[in-house]
Order: structure tokens, then C-alpha cells, then sequence
């Protein structure tokens, strides 16, 4: 199965504040298509789908570290997103509007029984296997190997440090942007990333080839 | 800077959110100092290795199928749960009325109405092309016999047998308007060749045919051409109904086509219609339109039937 590159998923606005690599025709601004979408043009929505579903559904991976989940809820992420483009008062902040909205989703999901069943079984893989004794290989890293101790990594993690990690290092987000999907102050938001940071760095240290 | 403040905001300069003069203070002990230096090497490294991270998810087209259904069953929805914002009045005249006139069982209904349609459009089309033959046919009683009038004249005033009743002259007829770019000249010139010793009365044909039909106890063919409008659109607003019903379950791609077939026929109604009131129910006009209307019907049917 092909798999998403993270370098692939920094497509879109990346919201407000990030450069924008592409110049864009106006016709195609995120704007423009939010505009038709809003009346009712399926195809502006289809395209605006396109540019940001792969972010999206990689994001929510992340949280709940299952694929056929992680599909079902970035449905429900964007029909959500259609339901509410009226809503919608910034359009040029569309992306930390939706991922507002995927980070609610997710987090809906891992409050139900079958999610916190889940990550507690995966908590509890992940701490038996990634103990700071766990062998590891001594230089380079098979990338399926690597995928694997992440997603246990970020599996371990609590869930608002988890939230806060992802949107900062895979998707990128400035602080303020991430206070904005969160609703969390700022202060918070730093004081996770760094405990998230330290706690994913004890966990994938005999990867990196750094002794401490 | 010391190195316990630059270890403190270490991260925040990685993430770049420190102002440009704190980041510039922090580049400048980095420069100098091997301990932050490699702290700071460190930070990148295991960036490097978290962006190497492959997730095994990816953006299939079952995905926005998914989405686009739901999208589509909320607009359905929508649709269905507007009427109950109506104001109370509204809503139970529009049930009463709906009660009286809307069928129970969509499809008998939609059958039957078609069948009045097209009934209705073979009755509007035969009327005009029988008007259309009385208009030449129809003269006035005859004023009285001049001298040296020839006799030939008198059995013009001689009711000719009924087009409508003879299925051959009919047929024959039909094909003809069919034919005509204009109802007028063509057939009155197949009637004259018809009948090359009658002479064509001296008033215009379009007051004939008016004076013919309001004399007439028959309904108009313009009034025959109206009501299977009526019953036409009747038929598409509850073909439209079931198939609103439908469009959830329905594969997007089919659906695409369809829609693009329905917008296609609905111009084809436009142009027609508009071709018809300007040109005063021009048979060829009305035809097309009916026509239209019909394949309109027949395209929603199919869909409402669609898997």
C-alpha cells in the first residue's frame, strides 16, 4: 500500500501565517473554492477535499493509530467542515478552521469506550517494548522499524501532549495557530510540546545515534 | 546569554517563534558555544528522523465518495425538513392540498400522468394540424351565386371529411408539419395542390383558425399543448422527488451524468418553449418541447429506477 510521506502532507494554505511556496491563481484560492462551496458547488468542495485530506487524515492517524479509523473520522471531518462552511467567519484561516474541527472528531472518538480500550492496549505495548533498555539497531534505522517505535511513541503519549506535538512537528502549525485548534493557552501548549518532545526523544534515543 | 536561557528556549528558536532579536541572541551563543551547539544539533537530528515517518493511511477515492454521499443525503434531508419552517397555516394547507392531489404510490401516478401527457401531446398536435388544414379548408358561407361564378367555387364551402378521423392523411399531415420550418405555407400549399380548382378565401389564415376554434366546442390545441405542459411538469416534480430521494444511494459518477443529461434536456425545454411562444405555438416548436419534456421524464424515470 503506498504510504504518505509526511513531507508530502504540507499541501494547502498550511494556514495563515506559513509561506506559501506556490503562487496560486486567485481562481483557485482557498477563498474562491470556499465561496462556490458555499453555494453549492460540490466540485469547489471536491477540490477543496483534495488539497486538504491528506494533511487531515494524517493528522487524525496520528491521534488514533488506526487507518480504518482514521478514514471514518476525516469523513466525518470534512462533512462536518460542509455542514458548518457557513459558519465559517475567516476564510483565509480555513485550514485551522478544519483542523479545529478534526482535532474535535478525533477527540470525540478516543473519549468512546472502544477508543480508550484501544490506546490502553497500545499504551501498554508500547511501554513494555520501548523501555529505555529496549535493544535497538546501532546506526541506521529501517524506515518500518521507525514507523513502528513513532506510532508507538506517539501511541504512549497523553492525549493533549499527543495533539500538541503532532500539530507542531508533522503538520507544522505556528503556536498561535495551534492555540487556535486547541483552545489551549499558550503557556500550555509549550509546556506540552516540550514534555512531549522529551518524552518522544527518551523513547526513540537508540535511534538517534547520541548518547547521553 | 547564558546557556541555561538558551537551553530554555532552545525549542521555541527550532520552531521559530522567538522574535528576531531573541533569535538572533540565541544564533549568536550557538556560534560560540559547542554544549548548546550540540544540543541544538541534536533537535534537528531527531526532527529529521520524526520526518521520516510514514503513516500507512492514504487518500483513496472511496474517501471523498463517502464524503460526497453524506453531503448528498444532508442536502436530502435538508430538503424534506424545510417544509416544517413554513408557518403552520402553510404547512397544512400544503399537506391538504398535497392530500388531495399527490398520489400515495409516486410511481402509478407518475405513469398515468405521462400517459395523459403524451395523450395530451398527440391530441395538441393533431388539432393543430387539423386547424392547420381548415384554415385553408375553411371558408365562409358563400355569398350569393353571381352570374357566371363557376360551380367549383360552391364545393369549396363543402365540408371536406375530417382529417383526424383518416389515419393515412393524418399521418401524411404530421409528417409534414414535422417537416415545415413554418405551419403556415407549406401545408396550405399541399392543400392547394390537394385541391388545385378550390380557391383559398381571401382572409388571413391565423383569424380563421381563431374563429374556427372559438366556434368549435373542442379545447384549443394551444389549451391541449398547456395542460400537457402541466401534466409533464406534474410527472418531473415527483420524478424529482424520488430521485432526491435516491441521490445519496446513488454512485456519484452516474448521478454526474445524469444531472449533465437533465440540464442539457432542461436548455432544450428553454429554447423550445421560448420558440413556441414567439412563434405563436409553431407545431415544430411545440414538438421539440414536448418531446423534451418527455425525454426529461424518461431520464428521471431511469434514475429514480438506477442501482
Amino acid at each position: 500500500m503506498e504510504r504518505l510521506a509526511i513531507e508530502a502532507m504540507h499541501g494547502g494554505d498550511g494556514g495563515a501565517s506559513r509561506p506559501v511556496t506556490h503562487a496560486k491563481p486567485a481562481m483557485n484560492s482557498v477563498e474562491h473554492l470556499i465561496a462556490r462551496a458555499r453555494r453549492g458547488d460540490e466540485d469547489a468542495f471536491r477540490l477543496i477535499f483534495e488539497r486538504y485530506s491528506r494533511p487531515v487524515i494524517s493528522f487524525i492517524y496520528d491521534m488514533v493509530g488506526d487507518r480504518a479509523h482514521a478514514e471514518e473520522l476525516t469523513q466525518e471531518t470534512f462533512v462536518r467542515a460542509h455542514r458548518h462552511l457557513g459558519a465559517l467567519r475567516e476564510e483565509a484561516k480555513f485550514s485551522t478552521w478544519l483542523f479545529s474541527i478534526a482535532k474535535n472528531v478525533a477527540r470525540e472518538s478516543l473519549r468512546t469506550a472502544h477508543s480508550r480500550s484501544r490506546k490502553v492496549s497500545l499504551d501498554d505495548e508500547a511501554v513494555q517494548e520501548l523501555s529505555d533498555d529496549a535493544p535497538g539497531p546501532a546506526g541506521a534505522l529501517l524506515d518500518k522499524e521507525l514507523n513502528a517505535v513513532v506510532r508507538r511513541a506517539l501511541a504512549a503519549l497523553e492525549e493533549d501532549k499527543r495533539l500538541v506535538f503532532t500539530l507542531k512537528v508533522f503538520q507544522q502549525r505556528s503556536y498561535e495557530e495551534i492555540v487556535a485548534i486547541t483552545g489551549f493557552s499558550l503557556p500550555k501548549v509549550k509546556t506540552d510540546l516540550h514534555r512531549a518532545r522529551t518524552e518522544l526523544r527518551r523513547r526513540i534515543r537508540p535511534y538517534l545515534g547520541v548518547k547521553e | 546569554m547564558k546557556c541555561e536561557a538558551v537551553c530554555a528556549a532552545l525549542e521555541e528558536y527550532f520552531d521559530g517563534e522567538l522574535d528576531e532579536r531573541q533569535a538572533r541572541a540565541v544564533n549568536a551563543h550557538l556560534a560560540a558555544c559547542a554544549g548548546c551547539a550540540a544540543e541544538h544539533a541534536a533537535l534537528r537530528r531527531e526532527h529529521e528522523l520524526l520526518m521520516r515517518y510514514e503513516r500507512d493511511v492514504e487518500v483513496t477515492p472511496q474517501l471523498w465518495q463517502g464524503v460526497a454521499a453524506r453531503i448528498a443525503a444532508e442536502r436530502t434531508d435538508a430538503a424534506e425538513h424545510a417544509a416544517p419552517a413554513e408557518p403552520f397555516t402553510r404547512r397544512l394547507r400544503a399537506w391538504f392540498a398535497g392530500a388531495l392531489t399527490v398520489p400515495r404510490f409516486s410511481p402509478a401516478l407518475t405513469a398515468a400522468l405521462i400517459l395523459v401527457a403524451v395523450a395530451l401531446t398527440v391530441g395538441a398536435m393533431k388539432l393543430t394540424d387539423r386547424h392547420e388544414g381548415k384554415t385553408v379548408a375553411y371558408v365562409p358561407p358563400p355569398p350569393a351565386p353571381q352570374p357566371g361564378a363557376q360551380p367549383t367555387n360552391a364545393n369549396v364551402a363543402t365540408p371536406a371529411p375530417a382529417p383526424s378521423t383518416e389515419p393515412a392523411p393524418e399521418a401524411a399531415h404530421e409528417t409534414v408539419a414535422a417537416a415545415a420550418p413554418k405551419r403556415d405555407t407549406p401545408r396550405r400549399d399541399v392543400r392547394s395542390n390537394e385541391s388545385a380548382n378550390r380557391s383559398l378565401p381571401a382572409r388571413g389564415g391565423a383569424a380563421q383558425f381563431q374563429q374556427a376554434a372559438a366556434t368549435s366546442a373542442e379545447p384549443t390545441a394551444e389549451a391541449l399543448v398547456r395542460e400537457a405542459e402541466a401534466k409533464y411538469l406534474k410527472a418531473i416534480e415527483i420524478l424529482s422527488r424520488d430521485v432526491n430521494r435516491r441521490r445519496a444511494t446513488l454512485d456519484p459518477q452516474t448521478l454526474a451524468r445524469f444531472d449533465e443529461t437533465l440540464q442539457a434536456i432542461d436548455r432544450t425545454i428553454a429554447e423550445t418553449r421560448r420558440a413556441a411562444l414567439t412563434r405563436g405555438n409553431d407545431p415544430v416548436a411545440v414538438q421539440y418541447m414536448l418531446t423534451a419534456y418527455e425525454k426529461k421524464v424518461d431520464v428521471l424515470r431511469e434514475l429514480a429506477r438506477a442501482d
